[in-house]
């Protein structure tokens, strides 16, 4: 898929965990490694929106589109 | 759950005429055995021995390989049912099981008829036209029984489209 997810990236700037992000946003940790790995078919605007704001960051941040 | 329990009733029903179908599959192939024994096909058809030609006994051949694979698709079918929650029948294993009743009632059907179509030429000829009609009721059981394997081959492609949604729907975060 082109569309990359940057989340490693912005949680690794941040210093967070991944659990902790999960707990934050309400997420299972078995759904934010899906999301992390990119086998997701497609993010809610909520969840994103949540990612946003506990990561202080835009959406640009964590979703990026590479041409295949 | 009342919709489980509907369907868990409706299920009982189909198995009982499963078990019915097979009873009178077994006569049936008793009967062919015994026709064959005695050297006297008029136990199967209703033509006397003298009017038996190679033609019927291949339409008595056609006619069983069709109740063999509707008896398949039967089964098969069967099998489907055997699902506890609806989520079940999600399942790529059941979705073919679908596909593969479906295929074969519905081959079984077209091949029945294109059987009974020999069958109500050779009484056409042989001038036996109260056995038409018996043909022409057995033809629409025929008919119904294609039209439920084209269903059930149409309902397999949804179920799987379903089912590639249902993934989507997990996959979505």
């Amino acid at each position: 898929m082109p569309i990359i997810v940057n989340l490693d990236v912005m949680l690794a700037k941040r210093k967070m965990k991944s659990k902790e992000l999960a707990e934050i946003i309400g997420i299972t940790t078995a759904n934010l490694s899906i999301l992390k790995s990119g086998k997701a078919k497609a993010v809610r605007f909520s969840t994103l929106e949540a990612i946003c704001k506990a990561l202080d960051c835009q959406p640009s941040d964590i979703l990026e589109y590479i041409e295949d | 759950m009342k919709s489980i329990n509907e369907i868990n009733s409706l299920k009982l029903i189909i198995k009982a005429l499963f078990f019915v179908f097979c009873g009178s599959y077994l006569l049936l192939i008793i009967k062919n055995m015994f026709a064959i024994m005695e050297n006297d096909l008029s136990y199967i058809n209703e033509c006397s021995s003298e009017d038996i030609t190679s033609l019927i006994i291949v339409t008595i051949v056609i006619k069983l390989i069709s109740k063999g694979l509707f008896f398949i698709g039967f089964y098969h079918l069967i099998k489907v049912l055997n699902f506890e929650t609806l989520d079940g029948s999600f399942s790529i294993k059941k979705i073919n099981l679908f596909k593969k009743s479906g295929r074969l009632i519905l081959l079984s059907g077209v091949i029945g008829i294109f059987a009974i179509s020999i069958d109500m030429l050779i009484n056409v000829f042989n001038a036996t036209f109260s056995t038409i009609e018996q043909n022409n009721d057995f033809l629409y059981s025929l008919y119904f029984s294609a039209i439920v394997g084209l269903f059930l081959i149409v309902f397999s492609k949804i179920l799987e489209r379903a089912s590639e949604l249902k993934k989507e729907n997990e996959l979505t975060i």
